[in-house]
């Protein structure tokens, strides 16, 4: 999953949907999100030799960058960010196709409604790729936490599921 | 495979909307601009430079004025020994070095200011 390459690019095409969507976490419009994640790869690109793990500093990088990003949109009045960005409806999480368009619209509507570090972890584990010890890495936790989180996020996601009744 | 596997299974067959081409171009344009190494070399070389005019500027302020001579440390007066040899070579060489000394002495001597002296006279004169 990590390019072996010093080319950015390869390293968006690898990781930049997951990005995205894990940016999206605190930023649900697709414009916010990519406004954040190229934020985190400006930050990434030029310091990436002296992480540890390079996949998960990444990632680490889109989070913080998004908490960054969440300070400064408080800072900001309600008026003003209604003239930088008009309110849009929110584009899905995922790409659309012809099958269980349905189900794919309530599992997204499942997630919105997951506590967000249990969310976090879902998203990172199951878009990302990432192992439990690199999860941990990137929202700087135990690894132990992480592992509880997917399996808590698993559990309650499956009951939104149920209670949604869609098959 | 239990109900949470099967869900995480379904959950993997989706697929995240990809990056736009936008953000591409932006990242193009911030990661692979050529001149952003240069243009950091050139402030740093810029402020090396505002530095050293800088320190020049006070160095010239703090160094003492160019033209006015060095003051020259005076030499000691000869030690007694020096005066016992020379007396033990000569009396010639005790004479020479006696003149050269009261030369030496009169140098660094600061003349009187002309009527100092019949002044403190007239003083105290009047005073008797």
């Amino acid at each position: 999953m990590t390019p072996d390459t010093d080319d950015w690019s390869a390293w968006l095409d690898a990781h930049g949907a997951a990005l995205v969507l894990f940016a999206r976490q605190w930023a649900p419009a697709t414009g916010d999100a990519e406004d954040i994640v190229q934020e985190a790869f400006v930050r990434f690109w030029p310091a990436r030799r002296r992480a540890s793990d390079t996949t998960a500093y990444l990632f680490t990088c889109v989070r913080r960058a998004a908490l960054d990003w969440l300070r400064g949109r408080r800072r900001r009045t309600a008026r003003e960010l209604r003239v930088a960005r008009p309110e849009t409806a929110p584009e899905g999480w995922f790409l659309s196709g012809p099958e269980q368009s349905e189900r794919r619209a309530a599992i997204e509507a499942a997630l919105a409604r997951l506590p967000d570090d249990q969310r976090a972890v879902l998203v990172l584990k199951t878009w990302g790729g990432l192992t439990f010890p690199q999860i941990a890495a990137a929202l700087e936790i135990p690894a132990n936490t992480a592992a509880s989180r997917y399996r808590y996020a698993l559990a309650k996601l499956r009951e939104l599921l149920a209670e949604a009744n869609v098959p | 495979m239990t109900p949470d596997d099967a869900l995480a299974r379904e959950l993997e067959s989706l697929r995240p909307r990809p990056p736009s081409p936008e953000l591409r171009r932006r990242l193009g344009r911030r990661l692979s601009w050529p001149g952003r190494g240069r243009l950091w070399g050139a402030r740093a070389m810029a402020a090396a430079v505002a530095g050293a005019a800088v320190g020049l500027v006070l160095h010239r302020w703090s160094a003492p004025p160019v033209g006015l001579p060095q003051p020259v440390a005076a030499l000691p007066p000869p030690s007694v020994f020096a005066y016992q040899q020379a007396f033990a070579r000569s009396s010639a060489d005790l004479d020479a070095l006696l003149d050269e000394q009261a030369v030496r002495t009169a140098q660094n001597v600061t003349p009187l200011r002309a009527g100092v002296v019949p002044n403190l006279l007239a003083v105290k004169g009047t005073r008797e």
